[in-house]
């Protein structure tokens, strides 16, 4: 039964290989209607638990992951809006199936390269991968880290931050000889816990900042801070509050012999505004790759939770092995195994270990 | 007769060598260039990079926005331009532009199919900029930047 499934398995994975090998892709160009400009991505997933506990995919689903579209409005030389608007799982909205959701929708206004204003719906620009969760041309791996960004699906009782926030922002950047640094602050809504939408309304008169400040080289080394706090109504309708304090560090560096490294930390607190009970949290995900080839990197990745310090044996971690094959010159095919260890006291796994399989294609336009 | 045996095989050592010679000079180097009307008259080896990595988007010392342009991403010009110029490997540039783009930080530049439509580009907008083979150089554009 087990080789059967392994079979499967490979047979599945050579034929999401064959499917991309087909597709003849010509060069990918970005559409333009004058002021318009058109960008976006398909992206297609395999995935099934191969090894270890009852957990994960293990029917084997093929997923039609995500079609996202860019648009660009260049309204006037300094007036620019843009929407990201992502289709996830083939959306059927009348069989409440798959999700319909405006990543992004702001307007921005550019004084100079080191004032820009912002208004609108846009990513919480923390660490690097929340603002670019949905662009799998631009990650290796199949899926964002779970650790430090899906941090509420692996144990923790909250997110690190929200995925969006609605509010204004100032951005900008600035030149130091062969480097750069570039910042943004975000004023907001915060998130809610209750059926208040945070985009439209806040549930307290508390706004929530985020500010994140990078340093680059165009060698492709990147430092940078980040910093979220917030407060919100715990949502059980007694007038608590929870205050959310966020400070994470990130670090993308080539090292020797085309490996590169990326690390992402978060260290966190929440905190009852009535009790004054504490909670503190941390996470790390630290990646190594490797360009092989101008076509192939192969990646490693680990990343680590603790959703509670003061909890033991609540930890989970994830071992990825895989590979990143450019196919054509936007098209993507990712193939990794993903180890998820986690010990008994996990909110979310409750000490399963098992191993799954996962495969993607992504085509970039 | 001696002379006579030898004549054709100099001949044809002549003519190789002046075929390698014009090939090599086919390929020429890259130039940069803007709408003549552009106030700007040059721009160093950063301000190049920058500006094509989307890091600056206004021309140096002025308020004039910039649009990039790019040649068909299936070109040798291009791998040239951004393997050898700018200094990004092309699977590098390809994650690097997916995040600058999904992440919302602004516009990727307008891919066009081949030097005549980037000067075309050039001549109708004053706030581009572009990249061609040197051999393609004529009056209608301003250079403000040669690699060779």
């Amino acid at each position: 039964m087990r080789f059967r499934s392994s079979a499967n398995t490979l047979f599945l994975a050579s034929s999401l290989f064959s499917t991309g090998s087909m597709l003849s892709l010509h060069s990918a160009h970005a559409t333009t209607l004058g002021k318009v400009t058109l960008n976006g991505y398909f992206s297609f997933e395999y995935e099934k638990t191969v090894s270890g506990d009852d957990k994960g995919d293990k029917a084997g689903s093929l997923d039609t992951d995500l079609l996202d579209l860019v648009f660009n409005i260049q309204a006037t030389s300094k007036l620019r809006i843009a929407t990201d608007l992502t289709w996830e799982h083939g959306s059927a909205s009348e069989d409440d199936r798959g999700n319909v959701a405006v990543e992004y929708a702001f307007a921005e206004y550019l004084i100079n390269d080191h004032i820009t204003f912002r208004a609108g719906k846009m990513f919480t620009h923390f660490g690097i991968y929340n603002e670019i969760h949905t662009a799998k041309p631009a990650t290796l791996t199949v899926k964002e880290p779970l650790s430090t960004n899906k941090n509420n699906k692996f144990g923790s009782e909250l997110r690190f931050y929200p995925r969006w926030n609605t509010g204004i922002a100032l951005r900008g950047r600035d030149d130091l000889g062969e480097a750069n640094i570039d910042y943004i602050i975000q004023l907001s809504n915060g998130d809610t816990q209750s059926d208040v939408n945070p985009y439209e309304e806040d549930e307290n008169s508390h706004k929530a900042v985020n500010a994140r400040v990078r340093y680059a080289t165009l060698d492709g080394l990147r430092l940078g801070l980040s910093l979220y706090s917030d407060t919100m109504a715990d949502g059980t309708g007694t007038g608590e509050e929870v205050k959310l304090k966020s400070y994470g560090l990130q670090l993308e560096s080539p090292l020797a012999h085309n490996l590169n490294l990326e690390l992402e930390y978060v260290w966190g607190r929440v905190e009852n505004s009535v009790t004054g009970d504490e909670l503190d949290r941390s996470a790390y995900t630290l990646m190594l790759f490797h360009n092989t080839t101008s076509q192939l990197t192969p990646y490693v990745r680990y990343e680590f939770l603790e959703p509670n310090d003061e909890i033991d044996d609540d930890e989970g971690n994830i071992v990825i092995l895989g590979m990143n094959y450019m196919l054509d010159k936007n098209l993507y095919l990712k193939f990794e195994l993903d180890r998820f260890s986690t010990e008994a006291q996990n909110a979310k796994h409750a000490g399963a270990d098992y191993t799954e399989f996962k495969s993607s294609i992504s085509i970039g336009f | 007769m001696h002379r006579c045996t030898q004549s054709p095989l100099f001949g044809m050592l002549f003519i190789l060598i002046a075929a390698l010679s014009a090939s090599a000079n086919s390929w020429g180097g890259i130039a940069v260039i803007v709408n003549p009307s552009n106030p700007i008259e040059s721009l160093s080896d950063l301000e190049v990079k920058k500006i094509f990595l989307g890091r600056i988007t206004r021309f140096p010392s002025t308020n004039q926005n910039i649009r990039v342009l790019d040649q068909n991403r299936e070109s040798d010009i291009y791998k040239q331009f951004y393997e050898q110029t700018i200094g990004f490997k092309l699977s590098k540039l390809t994650r690097f532009r997916a995040a600058f783009l999904f992440s919302g930080d602004g516009v990727l530049p307008v891919e066009l199919s081949d030097s005549a439509a980037i000067k075309e580009q050039i001549l109708s907008q004053t706030s581009a900029i572009g990249y061609i083979s040197e051999e393609h150089i004529d009056e209608s554009v301003k250079v403000i930047y040669v690699w060779r």
